[in-house]
């Protein structure tokens, strides 16, 4: 029996790295500290059912076939294509992110991660006026004030709050909770908001209208406001801003409250431009509740490989970045692409019916570990190992921090990682050589 | 004169890539020279006669070229890229980046434009007899400035982010426009004939003026008095305050 310590969760953004696992005959029998969301994802390796053997689709239903028949048939369709739509990766591993984008590259293609139909709208902010951070462990240890905006980490994050954000009790913040104010921004209540010292209900796409207020209350520009803003009277308003004002150290975690509501992503450079304001007379940093376990990591790789974050466009043998032109839901939206290959997501259960339709349509590629929606329109399907319980990887934390996943039991199945290199290698050969 | 007359062989699903299209391109060059133009169609290359027929006649320098485009090229992006000079006329619907980054010359869309119409425009007119989609004379990503100079004309309705960035020029939307127009707007001229909402963010110099409704005022303009413009009078806002802006947003 192996018991195997600092153990980080491939799950959710919060990558928590203090997880204990046991593991008795290439099984895990035992997984301390997780939570429900990561507990299952990681038993469920040795519990679910997997995709076992590698399938192509003939007259319609997927038969299995060899690992090798199944690259070269995938192979053959990304180096036959005009226009492939690379999607997904944001659940393994940097070194598999590396390899996708470099097959990206030498097959023509566009390749785009889950940020497309999540943060995407952040990175877009970022791009605007920049983006004041730190990390979670500077929060732990410092905040005073800390304001969940459309986001609700008790269903979405389930140990933010206790590791780094709100029961935390860190080098400055001694007394925990009690340590601190905890501010919701929503537009219902949720499990979260009940949890907070203050709740304002934000009318539902008036996010850019509060936080705008907010702006012109810090910069003595009070008498601009009318009565009512976004559902929420002045007197409120005013109390929201002076108690951002008067912190010490605040933290805005902001979530698709924030970016996949009206006006997108100008809520998230309202908030950036709010806190170069606030850091007029306090410190006030900002991050965002990313989803999966390393779709942060994806746009780290990106960005010191093609200088762009995602929805790169390498058509014409450059990297061209215009997300509105070159992510994949815009490419499916408008029925442009003529194949795909699928990664670590599941666009057939998520994306817009429309986008859908037309991964229907086309030759489609899926390396998985399990059965989804997307599955049932692939036309080449290869099994992956599980990133983080089957093999290593880098993988970085919402707040840009790289941890290293570990390999806690032994499989047969090839990683992603291998799996790109191998693709890699086949189109080469198909094309004769690059 | 030189008179260039492209119609589209068949319309393609894939985009193509038309940055080639351009009077300045195409001056002097004989019909079958331009048959030779290269374009990008998805991450190959073909030659503009597989796409279009061409019919040309005589031979100019750019500001006497005039380029008419017949067909559906609601997949053919970037027409008229980076042109100083002459003129393109399209007769059908049109992709992205049409006549973005130009300098000079005309366009005419009897049609609907995409998205990123007249982006980055520093000099010249396009005229959109249609509708527009986002960003509409707007900057690149991340760019804080974008339309420099020349005129866009909309007769139409155009979606959100307007002229966002737009540090220069003139647009007119003759009918509405979507969330946010005017956005960071440093120096440029906005008139919408129709209604839109939440108009001039973090404008700092320049005028947006709206004839119809603005369903949502931003909390960050400062009401200073009233102001003429075409004839009719409006209320003038300044702002955006938390920006020190001096721009003028005038409202019914």
């Amino acid at each position: 029996m192996k018991v195997i310590t600092d153990v980080v969760c491939p799950f959710c953004g919060s990558l928590c790295d203090d997880l204990t696992v046991k593991v008795e005959d290439n099984v895990i029998t035992d997984i301390q500290r997780a939570c429900i969301l990561g507990h299952n994802k990681i038993a469920g390796v040795c519990l679910h059912e997997r995709i076992e053997s590698p399938m192509i689709r003939k007259d319609g239903e997927l038969v299995e076939v060899t690992y090798e028949e199944a690259i070269e048939k995938a192979a053959d369709i990304l180096a036959n294509s005009k226009r492939t739509l690379s999607y997904g990766w944001a659940s393994t591993s940097c070194e598999a992110v590396s390899k996708a984008i470099q097959l990206a590259e030498e097959t023509g293609s566009l390749i785009d991660s889950t940020a497309n139909v999540c943060h995407g709208p952040t990175v877009l902010a970022v791009h605007e006026k920049g983006s004041p951070a730190a990390s979670l462990g500077q929060v732990k240890n410092r905040a005073d004030l800390v304001v969940f905006w459309g986001c609700n980490p008790v269903h979405a994050h389930p140990r933010h709050m206790s590791r780094y954000s709100t029961y935390a009790r860190g080098f400055f913040t001694k007394k925990g909770r009690k340590a601190r104010n905890i501010a919701v921004v929503d537009v219902r209540e949720t499990d979260t908001s009940k949890l907070a010292d203050k709740y304002v209900q934000v009318d539902p796409g008036c996010d850019y209208m509060l936080l705008n207020a907010i702006r012109s209350v810090i910069n003595e520009n009070e008498d601009v406001i009318p009565a009512q803003v976004a559902g929420i009277p002045k007197e409120e308003i005013i109390e929201l801003a002076t108690m951002l004002k008067e912190a010490r150290f605040s933290c805005i975690f902001y979530g698709m409250g924030t970016t996949q509501s009206r006006s997108k992503y100008k809520n998230g450079d309202a908030v950036s431009s709010l806190l170069y304001d606030l850091n007029q007379y306090s410190k006030s940093v900002m991050i965002p509740m990313r989803g999966h376990y390393n779709v942060t990591g994806f746009g780290q790789v990106a960005n010191w490989e093609t200088g762009y974050p995602n929805a790169i466009d390498f058509n014409r043998r450059l990297a061209y970045y215009n997300p509105g032109e070159t992510g994949a839901s815009d490419v499916l939206l408008r029925g442009e692409v003529d194949s795909a290959i699928i990664a670590a997501a599941d666009p057939g259960a998520h994306f817009a019916q429309e986008a859908v339709r037309c991964l229907a349509k086309v030759p489609m590629i899926q390396i998985d570990p399990y059965h989804n929606a997307t599955t049932e329109l692939a036309d080449v399907v290869i099994p992956a190992a599980v990133v983080g319980v089957e093999t290593e990887g880098t993988a970085y934390r919402m707040d840009s921090i790289p941890l290293r996943m570990k390999k806690l039991i032994d499989t047969t199945f090839k990683s992603d990682e291998e799996i790109v290199t191998d693709l890699i290698e086949k189109v080469r050969e198909i094309k004769g050589g690059a | 004169m030189q008179t260039v007359t492209l119609t589209l062989r068949e319309k393609n699903r894939i985009p193509i890539e038309a940055d080639t299209i351009s009077p300045d391109n195409f001056a002097g060059l004989s019909e079958r020279d331009i048959e030779q133009i290269p374009l990008c169609l998805g991450n190959t290359q073909v030659f503009l006669g597989d796409i279009f027929e061409v019919v040309a006649d005589g031979s100019d320098s750019a500001e006497n070229v005039r380029i008419e485009i017949n067909g559906d090229l609601s997949r053919i992006k970037r027409i008229g890229q980076r042109m100083s000079a002459g003129e393109i006329v399209i007769n059908g619907n049109v992709d992205m980046h049409c006549g973005c980054s130009m300098t000079g010359g005309k366009i005419t869309i009897n049609g609907h434009a995409d998205n990123w119409v007249g982006c980055e425009m520093k000099g010249g007119e396009i005229t959109v007899n249609g509708n527009a989609k986002y960003y509409v004379g707007s900057g690149y990503r991340g760019e804080s400035n974008g339309m420099s100079g020349g005129r866009i004309v909309v007769n139409g309705d155009v979606l959100d982010y307007l002229g966002e960035h737009m540090c220069g020029g003139e647009i007119v939307v003759t009918g509405n426009a979507g969330l946010l127009p005017g956005l960071s707007n440093n120096g440029g001229t906005i008139v919408i004939g129709g209604n839109t909402t939440m108009a001039a963010g973090e404008m700092k110099k320049g005028m947006i003026v709206i004839k119809g409704n603005l369903e949502e005022m931003l909390p960050i303009y400062r009401e200073d008095g009233t102001e003429e413009f075409e004839g009719q009078t409006y209320r003038k806002f300044t702002g955006d305050v938390n920006v020190k802006g001096k721009g003028t947003l005038l409202v019914k």
